[in-house]
Parts: structure tokens; sequence; C-alpha cells
């Protein structure tokens, strides 16, 4: 069955309708880290708040009342939705293990929690992800937007090779 | 895998609000963030220093290139300040209003309070933020009192400059507070519209 | 714009999710071996949707500035940490070669069954809570270093924002032609199966 998918251009385009809106309705734009990152802290907070209120990574964010209060986190349901919904339409809803057939599942999932562990640290480091720090940072011509671009896709490409096994 | 029309007229859309951001201006004007060194050197040369004297010459002469900023409280201005100055008190210099004042290349600002340090520190808030045409009037309030309106007359022996300075600075006085009937600085009087930066063509008229 | 009741704000931010989740998806983000494609030359996807929707986005927003649309000075904005962003970055690098997801996307797969996402969006949880728990000790200086301000890229560039937003979108328009041909060469002689499995 031949892979359908909508056109990248057209697809980009409402992405980017999307986080002007996000920058018009809520003044602040579009991420997914940042979710991730509150459901982190409403589980500490959960356990002990008063733990949560005087570690230094988590106190700020518990002292504005409840973490999974926030725009980020109710995007990121959206996200959620949205993706269910062109699944279904593209007859794309399915369990599966994306990868390459040259290597084993296991192997697939092994890279897969490292990949993750991985983007917890940087995107806490570098202060979003891909569509936190460096698309909405695009969208306003911010610097920090800028350098994650260099740093996410130029860092990508240098070490690409090393891992081509994985992919190709 | 060639472009498609789709994408063809989607590229054409992004280069076209490309071609007509090209042509509009910043959404913030230019600023500029001086590096440690800039900033110590600016210190360091006192540039911004003028003098009770410089100060009065631009009231006496009524020299429409400058601002008077008193950053000292509301209070403090209420109560005295020097005639025709403004009032931003330290805390509330960079809202948006005020930014504007920073912002504008029109008029020098001059920025006073009882002592020094007080302008000094605005002075060096708005300058480590990239504004430029920023003065600090040194000996503020104090140095007005103490030196312009009750200057000590000089010894016998001195040079003639300081009997200049003397005499200059005894008919700044009589201008004061001769000219003092009712002159406590109404806050009022001194609202400054900086809406059309466009620059007056009396500036380079100096004191003829 | 203006204020807006703090629960209308979080529908729509619900609604403007469904909209970038759906798009992703729709692109074929959920397919791993799709997104790692831009690296290896054989699909350039990302490159495509990604600089279009930032740089729509951008010139969207500077346009509508200007015709006082929106007030891009009240919006949040970026404050510049050059070397945790960078070093950050870095990391994401890895974690994107390795993992072959971002976070955003790996949630658009956990939730639509691909189980390779799924343990993706564990690993995230995994790396975030060792980072909260190390944080004070290790992170928190480095990543609060190199503060440089709410820094505007035209502005340190020491250029307009109207020219360096020209600037970037012939770029990214050259870029789309460059990499159809690089993506034209690369899968020249692959069989329909196997570019099928690519996510072709």
């Amino acid at each position: 069955m031949k892979n359908k998918y909508l056109n990248p251009y057209v697809a980009g385009f409402f992405i980017g309708i999307a986080l002007i809106a996000a920058y018009y309705f809520s003044g602040e734009g579009l991420g997914a880290s940042g979710a991730f990152k509150r459901f982190v802290i409403a589980s500490i907070d959960a356990v002990s708040h008063t733990y949560a209120q005087t570690s230094h990574y988590t106190a700020s964010v518990v002292k504005n009342g409840n973490p999974l209060d926030s725009w980020l986190v109710f995007e990121l349901l959206g996200l959620g939705f949205g993706a269910i919904l062109s699944a279904a339409i593209f007859g794309r809803l399915e369990w599966k293990i994306g990868k390459s057939p040259k290597i084993s599942n296991k192997t697939r999932l092994i890279a897969a929690v490292i990949g993750g562990f991985l983007w917890g640290i940087g995107s806490q480091l570098g202060r979003g992800c891909t569509s936190g720090l460096i698309m909405s940072g695009m969208a306003v011509n911010s610097l920090s937007g800028y350098i994650g671009l260099i740093g996410v896709f130029g860092g990508g490409y240098l070490i690409a090779y090393f891992f081509r096994k994985l992919w190709i | 895998m060639a472009m498609k029309k789709t994408d063809l007229i989607i590229l054409g859309l992004m280069a076209l609000g490309a071609i007509w951001a090209l042509f509009l201006p910043n959404v913030k004007p230019h600023i500029r963030y001086l590096d440690n060194h800039e900033i110590l050197y600016k210190i360091n040369t006192k540039e911004r220093y003028l003098s009770v004297d410089d100060v009065a010459k631009i009231i006496m002469t009524k020299n429409p290139g400058y601002i008077l900023v008193d950053v000292r409280k509301p209070e403090a201005y209420k109560q005295f300040t020097l005639p025709g100055s403004i009032n931003i008190p330290l805390d509330s210099l960079f809202t948006d209003n005020n930014r504007k004042l920073l912002e504008q290349d029109v008029y020098k600002l001059v920025f006073f309070s009882n002592g020094t340090s007080l302008a000094d520190r605005a002075w060096l808030l708005s300058t480590a933020a990239g504004y430029t045409g920023l003065y600090v009037m040194k000996g503020g309030l104090n140095a007005w009192f103490n030196d312009l309106l009750m200057p000590k007359r000089p010894s016998d022996i001195a040079p003639p400059q300081e009997f200049d300075l003397y005499n200059f600075r005894r008919g700044a006085a009589a201008f004061f507070t001769g000219a003092s009937a009712g002159e406590e600085a109404s806050p009022a009087k001194a609202t400054v519209n900086i809406t059309v930066p466009v620059k007056k063509k009396e500036v380079g008229g100096g004191c003829e | 714009m203006g204020i807006i009741n703090d629960n209308v704000n979080l529908l729509i931010a619900f609604f403007i999710g469904i909209l970038f989740g759906g798009m992703l998806e729709a692109a074929g983000f959920t397919n791993t071996r799709k997104l790692a494609g831009v690296f290896y030359g054989y699909d350039f996807t990302v490159l495509k949707v990604f600089f279009t929707a930032a740089l729509t986005a951008a010139v969207g927003l500077f346009l509508m500035h200007h015709y006082g649309l929106i007030d891009l000075t009240q919006v949040f904005y970026p404050h510049t940490y050059w070397l945790p962003t960078l070093v950050g970055a870095f990391v994401m690098a890895f974690g994107f070669i390795i993992g072959g997801f971002c976070p955003g996307t790996s949630f658009c797969g956990a939730v639509t069954g691909k189980i390779d996402a799924l343990v993706f969006v564990g690993g995230v949880f995994i790396g975030i809570f060792f980072y909260a728990f190390t944080y004070q000790a290790v992170f928190e200086k480095f990543r609060n270093s190199t503060f440089m301000g709410q820094v505007n890229v035209a502005d340190w560039l020491g250029i307009r924002e109207g020219v360096f937003l020209a600037i970037m979108v012939f770029v990214a328009i050259g870029s789309f032609f460059f990499a159809n041909w690089v993506q034209k060469k690369v899968n020249k002689n692959k069989s329909p199966e196997e570019l099928e499995d690519l996510g072709l």
C-alpha cells in the first residue's frame, strides 16, 4: 500500500498558521517539552509538595498553582487528539514499531529510550525542543531559536554518519 | 521529485510575504547591548558629566536640545526641582512611555538627583541597554544649591577664570532665585510631547 | 488579542494543538524513518515542513504587527542564553539521530500506536526526572549562564528584520529545490519496496 501523506508545504503552512494563532490568542508560541516538564513536576508535587516547593527546578512552577493548568499541557492534549484524527483518516492507526529492516526490534526500542532520555535532558538545558525552542523562536526572530536550529540540525548532520546503521 | 502546483503556490505566497516584509521597519528599534568593556570605558571617561553651571546655562538660554530628567521619587520632585524638568523615578525608567523618551535621538537627556549616585545609576542602566545621548548633572541638586545658588567668593589671588565662574554663578543665582516668585517647580509645567521626533530647525541656533 | 478568559485560553490551546498534531501526523511525522531522512538525504519532508512553518509564522507575525493586528512587544519573547541552548541543542541532536523523534512527534506517534514512539516518550520522562533531581547540583549554574537578554537575531546581525526575513525565505526556498535534487539522486536506484519502507 502506497504511503499517503499531506503535501509538506501545505502541512508546514498550516502549522505556521497554528503558530501564529498561538501567539495571537495566547501571547506564547507552540511547544511540547514544556508540557512533558509539567507532567514531571506535577508527579513530583503529588508525591511531596514540600520537596516541590523547595527544589529549584520545580519551585517556580508549583508556586503558580497546579502545574497541569497550563496552555502547553492543553496544547499537547490537542496534539494527541489531532494526530489520532489524522491517522484515522489516513489509515495509519495501528500498533507498529517504526524501524529500519536492518535492525532488530530490540535495538530500535533501546535506541528510542536513549534518544528520549537525551531529549529530556537537552530540552531542559536548551529551554525547549524543536517546536518550543526553534520553531517558536524563529517565528519571532529570536536568536535563541536560531542557535537551537544550528545546534539541532547542524549537530544532527555532524553525527548522522556514525549512526547510519540505525536508519539505512 | 519536482515541485507541484500546490507547492509553488505556497512558496509563492511566502516569497510575496517576504518581499513585502523587506520594506517594513523593525518591530523594536535597534537596541545594542553594550559589553562589559564598553560600559567600563564609558564609566571611566566621565564624558557623561555636565556641571551645574552647564545645566544652568541650558536653562537660562532655553536650550531646546536638552531635557532635564529628575530621577527622584515624585514627592521630592513636587517639593523642589529644576525649572522645566520632568520626573521619571528610577524604577519607572523602562516603562513603555519612558522608553520612548530614551529611544528618541532629538533631545539629549540630563539625569539629576540630590547627589550624583541616583542619576548615575539611571545613566548606567540606560547606557548599558544601548541608549545614547544621556548625561548626568554632577553633584546634583546639592551642588546646585551649594555651588551655584550660593557661590563662594574666590580669594583675591585666585586666577581670573574663578572670578568669571563666580560672577556667572551670581548671575545665575539671581536668575533662578530672583525669578523664583512662584517658582516651586510645578510638575504640570514639564510635559514634553515626544510623538514627533523631527529634528527642530532651531537646535543649531545655540545661544544666538 | 487582548485579555482572554483563562478557560477559553486553554480551550483555544487545545484546538490549536489539534491543528498542529493533525498536520504533523498528516505529513508523516509519526514515522521515524521519514523523520530521520533529512539527515541521510532520502527524505526532506522535515526540512520542508519545518522551514515553511517557522517562516510562514515569522513573516505572518511580522506583517500582522506592522498592520496593528498584534503587538509583538507584548508577547512572550525568548531570553537568549546562548551556551546552554547550544549545548542542549547538540544533546537534542544526538537524541534525534539515535531516537528518531522529538518530544512533539513522539507524542503523536505514541497515541497513534507506534510502540517505538511510546518507548521514546518514556525515555523523555526518565530524562526529565533525572534532570529534575540533578538540577540544583549539576545543571543549574550552567543553564543560567551566558545570558544575553531578549536578543533579536536581525538586531544581533545588524540588519533590518525585514531584510533578514526576506533572506531566510529565499534561502529556504532555495534549499527546497536543492533538497529535491539531492533526494532524487539519493533515491535513484532504490526499488519501490525500499522507497515505501523508507516512508516515501
